[in-house]
């Protein structure tokens, strides 16, 4: 037989649409950030023409998602 | 413990946001972000207390359950009584908030000093970010889904119906708000 199903603290209030925005917004930095703490555990060194060379081999997506760490990194040093 | 895979991102939840990711079957999508959702015993019983016990079971090794320890216990109780009493609360009864002050306890262990907490309700969530916790709701979560490619909008906006058709107290306001943040997302 079915269990009955219902819902916990019915009477409860519920964020905001606004908090679930703000909530994908830290959840994206937070994910982005833990995968960037366990990509610095490996450190290998890559000659810099080696990157050059792996940059023109790269598709349309990944040549706007290299783009945007680049500016981000450049507004960094820039400040 | 389990061994985690490098970068990896788990997720603890409270009993609500869990309830709406079996009444939306979003489960595979949940882990596909967040691998691996633990859970407090408090929150089990909550669950099957909810008929959702069958899908729990159904749900293998992507929902892990873990026990307190008595000190732990107190600490959840305390803030439980926290909870209660937040005027954003409208339940002042403690044992009614254990499953989320369980949850905040089980994030503060060291293996989870990196995850992320679900709640939906507005007090608990108060009282999460006095902690200093980093929390999302599901629909924060659905939302990356979308960022990410895994989910269209539109789907974004089918499960939250589903959940708001279930049960679950997302009014149609939020649900079309969403769904808009959504589709710029897309």
């Amino acid at each position: 037989m079915d269990e009955q199903k219902s819902v916990h603290e019915p009477e409860a209030r519920l964020l905001s649409a606004q908090d679930a925005i703000q909530d994908a917004e830290r959840l994206r930095m937070h994910l982005r950030r833990n995968r960037e703490r366990a990509e610095q555990e490996v450190q290998l060194r890559v000659p810099f023409t080696a990157i050059i060379e792996a940059i023109d081999q790269l598709e349309t997506g990944e040549l706007r998602l290299l783009a945007e760490r680049l500016e981000e990194r450049l507004a960094g040093v820039q400040r | 413990m389990a061994i985690r895979e490098p970068g990896m991102t788990h997720a603890i939840s409270d009993t609500g946001p869990l309830i709406s990711v079996f009444q939306s079957d979003s489960l595979n999508l949940v882990t596909t972000l967040l691998p691996v959702i633990h859970i407090p015993s408090a929150c089990v019983d909550e669950l099957v207390r909810h008929g959702w016990g069958k899908s729990l079971r159904s749900a293998g090794p992507q929902i892990k359950t873990h026990y307190l320890t008595r000190a732990e216990k107190e600490m959840a109780w305390t803030i439980a009584q926290a909870i209660a009493l937040h005027p954003l609360s409208r339940d002042s009864v403690p044992d009614n908030h254990l499953g989320e002050a369980q949850a905040m306890v089980l994030i503060a262990r060291p293996e989870f000093v990196n995850d992320v907490l679900l709640l939906d309700e507005l007090a608990a969530r108060a009282v999460a970010k006095e902690i200093g916790l980093t929390l999302s709701g599901f629909a924060g979560v659905l939302l990356v889904a979308v960022q990410e490619g895994l989910l269209t909008a539109d789907e974004l906006k089918e499960r939250l119906e589903t959940c708001r058709r279930q049960g679950t107290h997302y009014s149609e306001a939020f649900v079309r708000q969403v769904y808009l943040a959504a589709k710029g997302d897309e």
